[in-house]
């Protein structure tokens, strides 16, 4: 727990001292516009009629929140071998390396989640976004969607533990391809039957419509609308424990591996 | 005189080598670029469908798709280059070398264009396979012309940009990153930039990618007609923004370079 907590606060340190308070205090404040500045333009424009915003809005923030997650994993491998040069110290500390990303990336988490919760103070008078949060949903969400993100994040970091060309653009690509499956966007009924299905199962889908019916109190589209609210929940359990699983595992692997193959304190520049 | 040129054109050659052939050795860099690319087209294409409008927006979102490549290397690969190599320790030896920092970066723009091409084309071929998007080549001389001009006065202002990265560290960093999303919506790359409505355009008419992408949906999308200027004006202002940048991007460069050197900030690391 101490290392957890240390690693929470060197992920702040990095996310924050960069500047002064307030300048940062904007900075998160603004940040998450980018994520939904989108949403707001097109279906202000073009999907008025559909009366869709609500769906796509807060799903694409809530997949925000967690994106934050697994970027944060992933690049902090690279962040710290190549750039800090600080890994392997890292490696050499008495907290686990697992613990060390969780550690940080809980810190991402919390600083976009803030973002998203004073954005939101303007977005639900401004745009009359249907609000009557369901509280005790939205914690264990909220708490659970961490964890599956961090079972994928602690997945790809071992991914980048055991190569030293990877780029992140490799995080971008499969996260992109995640983002468009999740429905986070638009309901998968958009796509052809086969990929709306496998919609269904992309681990981040139960989550987002999870937080969606938490914070809006409705069920919006028809996307997963045949599992009540807590049906959500324990999909979302079974998805975080089986992925943050599998993730400690293989980032367990990845950090042996990468000691034994010398690939904890390599640059190339790259 | 002549020996200054060829000095220039010898820098400019080494980085755009480095940047070309460099970007070329892993193939999973390739891959995953045109795989983000294409994710994120697909992305509004269905977004579009979702919300019913005309088909004709599949082909600006896929010219969108194709633009995007070079707006994000202009901002990564051009603006905070310098930044990376003063990180990297790299920026020191290239000050101490009689090579101009202008032909360095002018040669990582060249370099970077040629290398995002490639990956560009392939967002665009994808894009038109899979969802059997139409562009009419009657006016390709034309819309090649007003790609370059694009081309010129993004990267102008990659350069610009540039500069204020040398002087400042991770703030500027996380400037950009800040930026990124917002500037990639408000130069319409997903959607026609007449949209934005004429406060937002004004400001979104600075970023090269909206009158460049607008010009090029005019010449190559048959159906395309909320355009915000004709596109031969847009090729015009396209010009003057570039010469401007340029211009700008010479003077910010020997002016911050200065500044840095005597702040000491040109070997200040993790700052």
């Amino acid at each position: 727990m101490k290392g957890f907590l240390a690693s929470m606060y060197i992920g702040l340190q990095i996310e924050s001292n960069w500047t002064k308070k307030w300048v940062w205090l904007l900075y998160l404040a603004a940040y998450p516009i980018g994520s939904f500045l989108t949403v707001i333009i097109l279906y202000g424009v073009f999907g008025q009629k559909t009366g869709l915003l609500p769906y796509a809005l807060y799903g694409t923030i809530f997949y925000y929140s967690l994106s934050m997650v697994f970027f944060d994993m992933a690049f902090s491998v690279h962040d710290d071998r190549e750039h800090y040069q600080t890994l392997k110290y890292i490696f050499l500390s008495s907290t686990s390396y697992r613990t060390y990303l969780c550690g940080r990336a809980a810190t991402r988490y919390l600083i976009a989640l803030a973002g998203i919760f004073i954005n939101l103070c303007w977005l639900v008078p401004v745009l009359r976004l249907p609000f009557h949060p369901n509280w005790g949903y939205l914690i264990a969400g909220a708490t659970l969607g961490y964890l599956v993100a961090a079972g994928l994040g602690l997945a790809v970091a071992s991914v980048f533990l055991l190569t030293i060309k990877l780029d992140v653009d490799v995080v971008d690509a499969l996260f992109g391809g995640i983002f468009v499956l999740s429905g986070a966007l638009f309901p998968p009924t958009a796509f052809p039957a086969v990929f709306a299905k496998i919609a269904e199962f992309v681990p981040l889908s139960p989550f987002i419509e999870l937080m969606r019916r938490a914070i809006s109190g409705k069920i919006l589209t028809s996307f997963l609308s045949d599992m009540s609210t807590f049906q959500l929940l324990g999909r979302v359990a079974l998805s975080a424990a089986v992925l943050f699983a599998l993730g400690s595992l293989l980032v367990s692997f990845g950090s042996r591996q990468a000691q034994r193959k010398g690939y904890i304190d390599v640059t190339t520049a790259f | 005189m002549k020996k200054k040129f060829l000095l220039f054109l010898r820098t400019l050659n080494a980085r755009a080598y480095v940047r070309i052939f460099g970007q070329m050795r892993e193939a999973t860099w390739v891959v995953a670029s045109v795989l983000g690319g294409f994710f994120t087209m697909a992305t509004y294409i269905y977004l579009y469908r979702t919300l019913g409008t005309g088909s004709e927006f599949s082909g600006l979102v896929v010219l969108g798709g194709f633009m995007t490549p070079f707006f994000l290397n202009v901002l990564w690969g051009v603006a905070t280059q310098l930044y990376w190599e003063k990180e990297m320790g790299n920026l020191e030896l290239m000050l101490v070398s009689p090579a101009p920092l202008s032909a360095f970066l002018v040669g990582l723009s060249v370099g970077g264009a040629m290398h995002t091409m490639l990956r560009s084309l392939a967002v665009l071929f994808f894009g038109i396979a899979v969802f059997k998007v139409q562009f009419t080549v009657l006016h390709l001389p034309s819309a090649l012309l007003v790609f370059l001009v694009t081309l010129f006065s993004m990267y102008g202002l990659g350069i610009v940009f540039s500069s204020l990265f040398l002087y400042h560290g991770r703030d500027a960093w996380r400037t950009a990153d800040l930026v990124m999303e917002p500037t990639n919506v408000l130069s319409g790359s997903y959607f026609p930039a007449r949209f934005l409505g004429l406060g937002l355009l004004g400001i979104a008419a600075l970023i090269p990618t909206t009158l460049g992408l607008d010009a090029l949906r005019q010449l190559l999308v048959p159906s395309f007609t909320v355009k915000v200027l004709d596109w031969r004006w847009e090729l015009l202002i396209l010009i003057g923004l570039g010469l401007v940048f340029a211009f700008i991007a010479s003077w910010a460069l020997r002016s911050v370079e200065y500044k840095a050197r005597r702040d000491a900030r040109l070997t200040l690391r993790w700052q």
